[in-house]
């Protein structure tokens, strides 16, 4: 594996153009966006399209200049990062997004609880004292700070109701 | 420049309350934490806790903040020369020499130089945001919408010009942050933009949820790639070594001097600490008599790194204060919060909000002196927090992100448009685009489009006006240079390469 110029998901190539492609689309986004505004002169000088319109123009023209060197440009580069490296990004980003997917349902200290459990003991697979102890010590202070200390309630779910919060 | 002393002295009597001094050291203590550990950096960390602030005076909640940046700076040395992982973008010329001067047994030594060169470096930069504070000020009095426009073009091509990498990644860095700016209601015509028929995207992107991402998750993502358990060189330090080091260290006061002075420059004109820190460092190694010794060990490539890398923290107050132009990402973030707060940055501020100005001027004579004391004390206690497996800082890091980002405006949306900015951020970082200048463009983008558009107003739609007086034709000359910078600099690499054939 070695002697490849990559050996890893994706070469450094193919990440510069799919994200040079991504801005473009954005690029393309914006100036759509700004088209369904007035874009020219009005009686206060520039209308609100006006601005938008050229940032949108100017991400296009440098998102495909971009673009047009890395096709051109010879040889992959270094891989991106290897397949290890993905892995452990996937097991710290997953949790992570499932944790915001649950907020609205669990709140945030139960949430945080649960996913603190199965980060540090599960995937980490620190001593499930250890463990057990920061899921619930973390959110226990997090809970005093906010709700009491701060006074910027965070959702709290079923555990509202329980408490007689809300 | 008299009655600048009488207002720094009715400063003091602000910052030396009571509740003031305990938000100095908390926010330096906070400080300290965020910038030793992966995943908090200034900019996140001064974005996470300013929700928190909204209902503060404006004075408490710049007065922590600020002192969190002042320790999220020294925090980052921290980690650079016990674990030769930058803790900060601007304590990586730190590494250089702090880690090779730890290795070789002087990490007393070394975290002694560095700690009392970034207190040097913001004890000089305050000064000379003291000293010219009342002329700043009374110059930018002279700025009309026309001169706003081409500072603030002057400080987007100065990203561009000394941002380093591909000039058209910082472009494409800045026109993204323009545009997110404009997504929301349009300030002038109160009419509705780029929310394409999303409700959450009504109220706009803020600035914070950005941060959040791009600094907070994504770095996170990167440290997650790796995650080695980190070993310090060494863990404690004692006091006698401590005062040695202190001894040897006033021997380098020429270098000292040099270096604040460059992190001033690099402070007022729009460069930032991570600049600065590179560029004293690399002056040093060219002008000093040591220079050739710089990245083995030798202590005045550290001290010139640290010295910059804080007066630049320090001095790039007075820019952001009296013409709202961040020099660095923490300081937009602080920006964003100053508007956030109801207070509008620019020469008037002076005049009429001189509790505010002096107080927070005032505050970073003392803070600076805490984060000192402070980072000397709290040594042993980071260098074992750095050990904790990153499976447990890591997710407990994340969640406060998490939380960090609800806070902003409790909106889920947020989140969601956080764990996006991380994906974003991740690649960003990996492919070498600039975050930086993505922020700044974030806070500046709204305040840059009504100055151009006040201008057209004034001008009657003639672009002439940015060349109409000296002072508007001299800013937008400079900014134009700025833009020639890298077309120049190819030019020079490609005739050299053709020489060398």
């Amino acid at each position: 594996m070695s002697h490849s110029e990559h050996n890893g998901l994706v070469s450094r190539k193919v990440a510069e153009i799919a994200f040079a492609i991504l801005l473009l689309g954005f690029g393309v986004a914006i100036i759509k966006g700004a088209m369904e505004l007035d874009t020219g002169w009005g009686g206060s000088g520039p209308e609100a399209g006006y601005f938008p319109l050229r940032v949108g123009y100017l991400i296009v023209i440098a998102s495909l200049a971009l673009l047009v060197l890395e096709v051109l440009k010879t040889g992959h580069g270094k891989a991106l990062f290897s397949r290890e490296a993905a892995l452990n990004i996937g097991l710290f980003a997953l949790p992570l997004l499932a944790l915001v997917a649950v907020v609205p349902f669990l709140g945030l200290y139960l949430a945080a609880a649960a996913y603190l459990l199965i980060t540090i003991g599960l995937l980490g697979r620190v001593n499930w004292g250890i463990s057990v102890g920061v899921a619930t010590i973390f959110p226990l202070i997090l809970f005093i700070l906010f709700e009491f200390f701060f006074r910027t309630p965070l959702p709290k779910g079923p555990l509202g109701p329980l408490l007689g919060m809300h | 420049m008299l009655d600048n002393i009488a207002s720094l002295i009715s400063g003091f009597v602000v910052a030396l309350t009571l509740q003031h001094i305990i938000l100095m050291l908390a926010g330096v203590a906070f400080g300290l934490v965020v910038g030793v550990l992966p995943g908090l950096g200034a900019p996140n960390g001064v974005g996470l806790l300013l929700p928190l602030t909204f209902t503060m005076e404006p004075v408490s909640a710049i007065i922590l903040l600020t002192s969190l940046y002042w320790g999220a700076l020294i925090g980052g040395s921290i980690t650079s020369i016990l674990f030769n992982i930058p803790g900060e973008p601007s304590s990586v010329a730190t590494t250089f020499d702090g880690y090779p001067l730890a290795k070789a047994g002087e990490a007393t030594k070394a975290l002694t130089f560095a700690f009392l060169s970034s207190g040097f470096g913001a004890l000089f930069g305050v000064v000379v945001v003291t000293l010219l504070a009342g002329q700043v000020a009374r110059f930018a009095l002279l700025f009309s919408p026309v001169e706003y426009f081409a500072v603030f073009v002057l400080a987007f091509a100065s990203f561009i010009a000394f941002g380093g990498g591909s000039p058209l990644k910082t472009v494409l860095s800045i026109s993204v942050g323009l545009a997110l700016a404009s997504i929301g209601m349009d300030t002038i015509s109160g009419s509705m933009r780029l929310s394409f028929d999303l409700q959450d995207l009504i109220r706009g992107v803020s600035f914070l949820v950005v941060v959040i991402g791009l600094f907070g998750i994504a770095e996170l993502l990167e440290t997650m790639q790796n995650p080695i358990a980190a070993k310090p060189v060494a863990t404690g330090i004692d006091l006698p070594s401590v005062v040695s080091a202190a001894r040897q260290w006033f021997g380098y006061r020429t270098a000292l001097l040099r270096s604040a002075l460059i992190g001033c420059w690099m402070g007022i004109a729009p460069g930032g600490p991570t600049a600065a820190s590179f560029m004293s460092y690399g002056i040093g190694r060219r002008f000093s008599p040591h220079g050739a010794q710089f990245g083995k060990g030798e202590p005045e490539g550290l001290i010139s790194c640290e010295t910059a890398d804080h007066s630049a923290g320090t001095s790039a107050m007075l820019p952001m204060l009296a013409l709202g132009l961040p020099s660095s990402a923490t300081a937009a973030v602080l920006l964003g919060g100053l508007m956030i707060w109801g207070i509008t940055p620019g020469p008037t501020l002076f005049n009429e909000k001189p509790d505010f100005v002096w107080g927070l001027i005032a505050s970073m004579y003392l803070s600076n002196v805490v984060a000192v004391v402070m980072a000397l004390a709290s040594v042993p206690l980071f260098a074992r927090l750095m050990q904790v497996p990153f499976s447990i800082n890591g997710p407990v890091i994340a969640l406060i992100c998490v939380i960090g980002a609800w806070t902003v405006a409790d909106s889920q949306f947020d989140l969601w448009l956080m764990m996006l900015f991380g994906v974003v951020g991740y690649f960003m970082k990996a492919l070498d685009y600039p975050l930086a200048p993505l922020v700044l463009a974030m806070v500046l983008g709204d305040r840059t489009e009504d100055a151009f558009r006040q201008s057209m107003l004034l001008s009657g739609g003639k672009l002439s006006v940015f060349v109409s007086t000296p002072l508007v034709g001299a800013i937008m000359a400079l900014a134009l240079a700025c833009l020639l910078v890298p077309i120049f600099s190819l030019l020079m690499h490609r005739r050299n390469a053709a020489c060398k054939l």
